[in-house]
């Protein structure tokens, strides 16, 4: 703006300064031709006085010689006419010389070569009177009458010369400086017209680019318009004396359209619950920060809730010039944080509920432990004496009475022995699954290679008398897992693979370890392979092999609880493990156990 | 063979004293075997009262054989309070018992006894047992000078 106006003013002081000067130099042109003007008429009438004077000369001179030659009076008219007319020519000349010294002096010799002339004539007149014609006529024939004529005459003649000179050079250069002035008239002409002609351009450039100013403007205008109505918030603008500047349609719609140019009413109902609105505006203000507060305002539709901003607007020259407002409509929002409120609340009573019957059953299953424990208490103990009597007294009657009792007698002996050890077993398998069951299972790490170690140890017995092989293929890993757990599974796997061999043939047995883990395994499991050459299992019996108590031969045929593989399945599940098998009958059996690596748990 | 060293056997079933004392019959421990029914009576036998009252003066065992399923009082109260009489602290005490529960095991030991053997399953067994345990303790084993003193 300043810069443009600054840009118009030079152009302004550029053209008045050329109208200026090009109107000094029309001046001065035209001042020298009215001077020469005046000079050429001045030298005009010099030259015709010049003139007259001389025709007054003659004049005298004939009035002079007409007296002397008739002696009457009345033929000195003419010189009588003459001497007043030159004295009054003289000083016309010499008014209209000015200072030209030259014609002056000439002018000086002519006057006194008159007073000289005239006094001649005089003389001669004089003469005439008193003495008669021929003492005038001795005076005329003295010749210094003519004399004195001619010299007039002659200077008369120069003085005119030089004057005629003198015009002519006036004529020449007064068309020169008409030329001149012409020239300068048509220069100026066209600098002023061309100055004109950019005044215009710049006038008009601004009034096109005020044009174009106005066009932006009213273009933001419409975008901030466009822009605050297309908001679903409440805009609006205050100056600092609280005049509405602008507000958006969402303020209309929530204040009604008939809102006043006044914000003060409204911006008082949104500002009152906050805080005093005039001390926060100057806050806000002063430290030209972002003021929020949640204030709620009674409309028509009903009491809602709003999430006011406020912010100073600044001009570009950074002053604080009004306050912009954005309310958001956050009644919504409010309901439901209230809702999640009011669920959390109930959600907590029902969890507390939930736990304290959770802390009921807890109790309960405790309850249910410790009787189960002492039950099994019970059955290992009170079911075992009488069962270790029986075989005891069995035996002993067998050895101490040997002689008095029959094979017969002998024989069941033998029976009732054989059955008391079978159930001792079954009584022995079934603790130890009840007490996998209920009891907390340390993990540790374990190395399944000293493992199996020892069940081979404790095997040893039964791998001599069945002639087995028995070999382990591979690294045995570590795996996450409770040691005695461990040892029951491999115990169990073993003495099967050993066990179910086909008739007459020592049973095979390899062990080995999968290298890898299963894809995708949460549990990064290994998997351990235990592999016989024995009597296989059929697939009809896959659902029922890792249930407690099922068996698959005659007790006679293959002896057993029916109890080892749910020991396996349930130690295994308690580690996070799992177990299965692939077999083919009359082949063999393969039975897998997986249980986690160590430091892989997840 | 050692007549002059005795065993006090804690046991409740009388089919298990018989089968014991026939054992240690059949090893050849000829050691005088004193019967304590239950817990009660064990800290009788100790303290001369009850069954034991007036009693000729009981020599201590040199071996307790120790049951912990007993009426009243059972293995492990016996032990504990045993284990607190100064007089009985380093009485040689054997648990002999059916059960294999680890808690009996962990709390046995804990209370001083200074063996733990399962009762066996065949009277072979059995035999053998009791005749390596009357051997080593009865014959091997050198007892604490209290013991050798008495009550």
């Amino acid at each position: 703006m300043g810069l443009r106006l600054t840009r118009l003013l030079l152009v302004f002081i550029l053209v008045i300064t050329a109208y200026i000067v090009t109107g000094v130099v029309h001046y001065r042109a035209v001042h020298t031709l009215v001077q020469n003007q005046l000079a050429q008429r001045s030298q005009r009438l010099v030259a015709l006085e010049l003139q007259n004077l001389l025709t007054q000369t003659i004049n005298a001179e004939t009035g002079q010689r007409g007296f002397v030659i008739t002696g009457r009076e009345e033929y000195l008219t003419p010189f009588y006419e003459a001497r007043t007319r030159i004295p009054e020519s003289l000083a016309m000349l010499r008014q209209n010389l000015g200072s030209d010294a030259g014609q002056l002096q000439r002018l000086a010799r002519i006057e006194q070569l008159h007073v000289l002339k005239l006094a001649e004539l005089e003389q001669s007149i004089e003469a005439r009177r008193q003495g008669g014609f021929s003492a005038a006529q001795a005076i005329v024939e003295s010749n210094r009458g003519k004399a004195y004529m001619d010299e007039i005459r002659r200077d008369v003649a120069a003085m005119d010369d030089i004057e005629r000179a003198k015009l002519a050079d006036r004529a020449l250069a007064s068309a020169t400086s008409a030329n001149r002035t012409i020239q300068a008239i048509w220069i100026a002409g066209i600098l002023d017209l061309g100055l004109l002609l950019l005044l215009f351009y710049v006038v008009r450039a601004d009034a096109l680019r005020r044009e174009a100013d106005a066009a932006q403007i009213a273009n933001a205008r419409m975008l901030l318009r466009n822009v605050i109505d297309g908001s679903p918030a409440v805009i609006y603008l205050k100056d600092l004396s609280g005049r509405l500047i602008l507000a958006n349609k969402e303020f209309e719609r929530v204040f009604g359209a008939a809102t006043s140019n006044d914000a003060s009413d409204i911006g008082m109902v949104l500002e009152a619950n906050a805080m005093p609105s005039a001390r926060h505006d100057m806050e806000m203000i002063g430290s030209h920060t972002v003021v929020q507060f949640e204030a709620s305002v009674h409309i028509p539709e009903g009491e809602r809730q709003f999430l006011v901003s406020k912010l100073p607007l600044q001009s570009h020259e950074g002053e604080v010039v009004g306050i912009c407002a954005v309310a958001v409509d956050i009644t919504a929002l409010k309901q439901a944080e209230n809702e999640i409120r009011i669920l959390n609340q109930s959600l907590e009573k029902r969890v507390d509920e939930r736990t304290r019957e959770l802390a009921e059953v807890n109790i309960q299953l405790q309850d249910a432990n410790t009787q189960l424990e002492a039950f099994s208490y019970t059955v290992a103990h009170d079911l075992r004496a009488p069962l270790r009597s029986m075989q005891g007294f069995a035996d002993a009657v067998g050895e101490d009475y040997a002689e008095t009792l029959d094979d017969t007698g002998q024989d069941y002996l033998r029976r009732i022995s054989k059955a008391a050890t079978r159930m001792e077993r079954l009584i022995e398998d079934l603790l130890s699954f009840s007490r996998l069951s209920r009891m907390e299972l340390s993990l540790g790490t374990v190395q399944l290679d000293e493992v199996l170690t020892d069940v081979l140890g404790n095997l040893r017995t039964q791998i001599a008398e069945t002639h087995a092989k028995v070999s382990i293929n591979s690294a045995m890993p570590a795996v996450r897992a409770n040691r005695a757990a461990c040892l029951h599974i491999f115990q169990n796997l073993l003495s099967n693979a050993l066990k179910f061999s086909k008739q007459g043939m020592p049973p095979i047995v390899r062990i080995w370890a999968d290298a890898g883990m299963p894809e995708q395994d949460p549990f990064h499991r290994v998997r351990i392979w235990v592999e016989d050459e024995g009597i296989g299992i059929s697939e009809v019996h896959r659902e029922r092999i890792f249930k407690p108590f099922e068996r698959l031969h005659g007790i006679d045929e293959y002896p057993g609880s029916g109890i080892g593989l749910a020991v396996v399945d349930k130690a295994a599940r308690r580690m996070q493990g799992r177990c299965g098998f692939d077999s083919t009958p009359g082949k063999g059996t393969r039975f897998w156990i997986e249980l986690p690596l160590v430091n892989m748990e997840t | 063979m050692f007549e002059e060293r005795s065993i006090l056997l804690v046991e409740d079933s009388d089919d298990d004293v018989i089968l014991i004392q026939r054992a240690l019959r059949k090893g050849g421990i000829t050691a005088p075997i004193h019967i304590a029914r239950d817990g009660e009576e064990a800290l009788a036998y100790f303290e001369g009262t009850g069954k034991f009252f007036r009693a000729p003066r009981l020599p201590l065992p040199t071996l307790v054989l120790l049951d912990l399923k007993l009426p009243r009082k059972n293995g492990l109260e016996v032990l504990q309070w045993v284990r607190g009489h100064r007089t009985l602290a380093t009485l040689p005490i054997v648990v002999f018992t059916t059960s294999t529960e680890p808690s009996d095991l962990e709390r046995a030991y804990a209370l001083g006894a200074n063996s733990y053997l399962k009762k066996p399953v065949t009277l072979n067994e059995t035999t053998e047992l009791l005749k390596t345990v009357g051997i080593y303790w009865l014959a091997y084993n050198e007892q604490p000078p209290f013991i050798q003193r008495g009550v």
